[in-house]
């Protein structure tokens, strides 16, 4: 099971990511991230949208509404050229940390 | 059955009012819940197992708050609607507002002793507050106060070095022409000045000063002008002495006589009349005169010193650098007078005086009077504490006929926290509405009568000082959250299942209200026992034997040897004359202080209180002979090297056999011929010092002192001072009663006691209403078992302490606890503030606990009105 911190320092980079895939949805997101992890990743989903709303404000994710079968309408997110390059910047990050851990532990288990 | 739609409306509607959720932020999770549910009935779960899942998921309506609250105000500016929102914000405010002031006006009584309490408290609070923040802040108040500085100099002791106030008069005006870091430079010098006006003489200090010292420090003028102060002859008075010398006229422009320390007398102007002084006023004079005046201080000499040099260091110049450019001139000074050499000059800021005080020989400054500032932070600490405490013990005991209005507002959807919050607002309105009469209290009541018990004009300064309100709102707040955050705490934790059903057992769920009771009267008997410890303590010392006979003693202070003379020889022919003797120095009003050696001697001697008088002073004061001879001893055949001491200078000299040894008092070997029983000089507040009597040739002598018959006071003092203005060309004699010095001992211990009981009846008042509340409530709580005890035959009184007895045995408690404070306490204040206090007995204490024993009781009696007019057969009937 992924620690709740790790989880939280790496949702920005994985939205992102997700978003690059394709415009999801709240619980889409949240669906997406559990095939990911294969279910080994447990959050909050109250936490999940601030962040979503703080992107979205930073310029990083835009939103759109769409009609929905049942219920209210349903919140869209897709990945702006902002978010692009910012998840360019994160991807920089991660592959250096994945490098480092590659040279220490073997390229094997660092890349699983 | 369950239905999905109906328990997603209700979800909905719990997070409906949250102001965290911006515009469709809800539609956004109800979506994101949908679709779980969705996903989850196709996994095979049931619509109710698949709503509770995705509800556990997103989270508690808390959790799922607090996270969007988070970015709640990022939204709010994102669209645009901060003022919408502040609207809000003061909205929610106002009503909350509404709702308290609605409520406090329907539980008047609560409110009103809640009131009293928190009044009464805040007043005192503020008056002290006032003085204390003045005293602390001494001299702030002065222009460029952080750029002003007082020259010390330091000199190697035998008990290690030494800070002297006093400086070399040369080493200002040098500052002032050659050293640039120096911008401004006064300097004063404290004189004894005869002033005569209007045929009326006064013997006090005049202050000689340099032209800058109205410009260096802040002295606001009531009338006449000082801008050419020093530069044209003239003077200016304290608003206070300018009301001695000339009553309600305007002084300006109008001339009195000084006379500088028995020199010619000459004629002054006076230019200007300061406003008076408030307490933040460390430096202070009552009539301020030209340095030049004194002729003997103005020479480039070096040897001279001068009483105080305040400089002023140029803007931009570091402290450090201020210091060590001073030092160039501590040789110039050590050459000039070889027997007093300085290691350093040392400076210390105008703000520090006060503080420092203690360690400087010889400063103008005045030190921190620490006891009515601890006294009064202690008194404010203590009444805040007891009417916080009302507050929670009222409204714990009267939340009852609150339970319907919590259970209503928890049923339509009030959660606790606004339950809270809406209490929390009461307290705090109340605190404000407290705080609004405290002050009025305080401006008409007590700032009156404490300016004039202390003798300095106290305002709030509200117009100008920001500190004042920064003050008042911590104290409302402080307040409001102290007395209100348990009882708020306490009231929001109700069901309303239990407040309906009437299951709720208020008794049982106050545990902490009686122990609040208990804190509530040992602060009680704290402030309580204070008070008549003091008192009896003032009674004590009014009983003490002061070690000599001061009864039907007169002094008759004079300017001549010639005036002394005149005097004896009157007074010698009255036949209401007993006894008299004349000297340089009397008991109780001046003396003239030695120090003094001898081989036994600690190394760095001590320093000896010596009166010198015609032989006949020491039998004439009655004071009792423990060895030895008094100087007016027949067979005492000494010369004037002889003196007489008191066991203290034996104590302190270390002398085994004193009768015969040789002294040195200001390195004049001296005979001790006798020893006397110990007397106090002044006061009880100081320890007894060394004192030695000798014997002065009359030349010296400037004071008669004359022991009249009992009822020939007054007329004896009259036909003197008709004999002496005819003698002296008008002049008065200057008489003064030496029970007077008693009378102004009495006084201010008196006053200090005067001051606790005061507050001891408050704080009495205080506790008594909460006991008030209390028994009141628990009577209308109780109304059924009266009834029935009353049907079988209890009377109302018995009924009414039978059922408030747990208030009288909280009430002991709470005393039993408070004794060893209180003890320990007043030990330690009465040995702080006086040398010879009485010792503690259990009296007092136990006269505390009868006092406060017996108003509780008297202020239970009254419930016996309430259950007299209950009519049991109406209470019983409702059953």
């Amino acid at each position: 099971m992924l620690s709740k911190s790790l989880a939280s320092a790496t949702l920005k980079p994985l939205i992102l990511s997700m978003l690059k895939e394709g415009p999801k949805y709240g619980f889409q997101l949240v669906y997406r991230a559990r095939q990911l992890y294969d279910g080994q990743v447990a959050w909050s989903n109250s936490k999940l949208y601030p962040i979503l709303h703080r992107m979205e404000h930073d310029g990083w994710v835009e939103s759109y509404w769409k009609a929905s079968d049942e219920g209210p309408d349903r919140k869209y997110y897709r990945i702006t050229e902002d978010g692009e390059a910012a998840l360019a910047r994160v991807q920089q990050q991660w592959k250096m940390v994945n490098n480092v851990w590659a040279e220490l532990w073997g390229p094997e288990t660092a890349t699983g | 059955m369950f239905n999905l739609e109906k328990a997603l409306a209700t979800w909905r509607h719990q997070y409906k009012y949250s102001r965290a959720f911006k515009g469709r932020d809800l539609d956004e999770l109800e979506q994101h819940l949908r679709d779980q549910i969705a996903f989850l009935v196709d996994a095979g779960q049931t619509e109710e197992e698949a709503f509770r899942e995705a509800i556990s998921e997103l989270g508690t309506f808390h959790e799922t708050e607090s996270e969007f609250r988070t970015v709640a105000w990022m939204k709010t500016r994102d669209r645009r609607e901060i003022g919408q929102e502040l609207r809000h914000q003061c909205t929610m405010i106002a009503s909350y507002l509404r709702i308290a002031a609605r409520n406090l006006r329907k539980n008047r009584v609560p409110t009103s002793i809640n009131l009293v309490g928190l009044s009464v408290a805040i007043a005192v609070t503020m008056v002290s507050y006032t003085f204390v923040s003045k005293v602390l802040t001494r001299d702030h108040h002065h222009p460029r106060a952080n750029d002003l500085y007082l020259v010390h100099q330091v000199t190697q002791e035998p008990h290690g070095e030494q800070l002297w106030g006093h400086t070399q008069a040369a080493l200002g005006p040098a500052l002032a022409t050659s050293s640039p870091l120096v911008d401004s430079v006064v300097r004063i010098e404290q004189r004894a000045v005869t002033l005569s006006h209007d045929g009326s003489d006064f013997d006090r200090v005049g202050h000689f000063v340099d032209p800058d010292f109205f410009s260096m420090f802040s002295f606001p003028t009531a009338s006449g002008s000082v801008q050419h102060f020093g530069s044209e002859p003239g003077v200016v008075l304290s608003a206070s002495w300018a009301e001695t010398l000339f009553g309600a006229e305007d002084p300006v422009g109008q001339s009195v006589t000084v006379a500088i320390e028995g020199s010619a007398p000459q004629e002054v102007v006076v230019m200007a009349v300061s406003e008076p002084f408030t307490t933040e006023a460390g430096i202070q004079y009552l009539m301020a005169y030209p340095l030049i005046m004194l002729q003997d201080r103005l020479a480039d000499d070096w040897r001279q010193t001068i009483d105080a040099t305040f400089i002023r260091r140029t803007p931009g110049v570091s402290e450090s650098a201020l210091g060590t450019a001073l030092q160039t001139w501590k040789d110039r000074a050590n050459a000039a007078d070889p027997e007093w050499q300085i290691i350093r000059y040392e400076i210390d800021g105008i703000k520090d005086l006060a503080w420092n005080r203690e360690n400087v020989q010889r400063s103008m400054a005045n030190s921190i009077p620490w006891a009515p500032v601890v006294v009064l932070s202690l008194i404010s600490g203590l009444l805040l504490l007891l009417a916080c405490f009302n507050y929670m013990n009222v409204s714990m005991a009267t939340a009852t006929r609150r339970l319907r209005e919590i259970g209503v507002r928890k049923a339509v959807g009030g959660n606790r926290k606004q339950l809270m919050v809406q209490f929390l607002t009461e307290n705090i309105l109340l605190s404000f509405v407290g705080l609004l009469l405290g002050m009025f209290i305080a401006w008409s009541a007590l700032l009156p009568v404490f300016s004039q018990i202390s003798g300095h004009e106290l305002d709030f300064g509200l117009t100008r000082n920001l500190r004042v309100w920064v003050f008042m709102a911590i104290l409302v707040t402080g307040i409001g959250f102290l007395s209100g955050a348990y009882p708020a705490f306490f009231v929001s934790s109700f069901q309303p299942t239990a407040i309906f059903q009437h299951r709720l057992q208020l008794r049982r769920r106050r545990p902490l209200s009686h122990g609040f009771l208990a804190v509530q009267f040992l602060l009680a008997f704290l402030t309580m026992s204070v008070g008549i410890v003091l008192t009896w303590n003032g009674q004590y010392l009014a009983s003490k034997d002061w070690g000599y006979d001061a009864e039907q003693l007169v002094t008759i202070h004079t300017d001549s040897v010639l005036e002394v003379q005149w005097v004896k020889g009157y007074l010698g022919e009255q036949p209401g004359v007993l006894d008299l003797t004349s000297g340089r120095e009397v008991i109780g009003f001046s003396y003239n202080e030695q120090h003094t050696v001898t081989s036994a001697t600690p190394i760095e001697g001590v320093e000896t209180f010596v009166f010198g008088a015609d032989r006949d002073y020491t039998s004439f004061l009655g004071l009792e002979r423990l060895s030895g001879h008094l100087l007016s001893d027949s067979l005492m055949t000494a010369g004037p090297e002889a003196i007489v001491v008191n066991e203290t200078f034996v104590k302190e000299t270390g002398l085994s056999d004193p009768i015969g040894s040789v002294v040195e008092l200001d390195s004049i070997p001296r005979v001790v011929v006798g020893v006397v029983a110990d007397f106090h000089h002044e006061d009880f507040f100081s320890l007894i010092r060394p004192t030695a009597f000798e014997d002065t040739g009359e030349s010296d002598h400037r004071i008669v002192s004359a022991r009249l018959m009992p009822g020939q006071t007054s007329m004896t003092m009259a036909a003197l001072q008709k004999a002496h203005r005819e003698a002296f060309n008008g002049k008065e004699a200057r008489v003064r009663y030496q029970d007077q010095i008693y009378a102004s001992f009495q006084e201010e211990s008196m006053g200090i006691a005067l001051i606790f009981l005061f507050v001891a009846v408050l704080a009495l008042i205080i506790s008594c209403l909460s006991i008030y509340a209390l028994s009141a409530q628990n009577v209308l709580n109780r109304l059924k078992e009266i009834g029935v005890r009353k049907v079988l035959g209890g009377a109302p009184l018995g009924i009414a302490h039978l059922i408030n007895r747990r208030y009288v045995i909280i009430m002991t408690i709470g005393s039993v606890l408070a004794l060893p404070l209180a003890w320990i306490g007043l030990d330690t204040l009465l040995n702080d503030i006086y040398a010879y206090a009485m010792d503690l007995s259990i009296a007092p204490f136990l006269i505390t606990y009868a006092i406060i024993l017996g108003v509780s009781l008297l202020t239970i009696t009254t419930q016996a009105r309430t259950i007299r007019r209950s009519a049991p057969a109406e209470i019983l009937r409702v059953e």
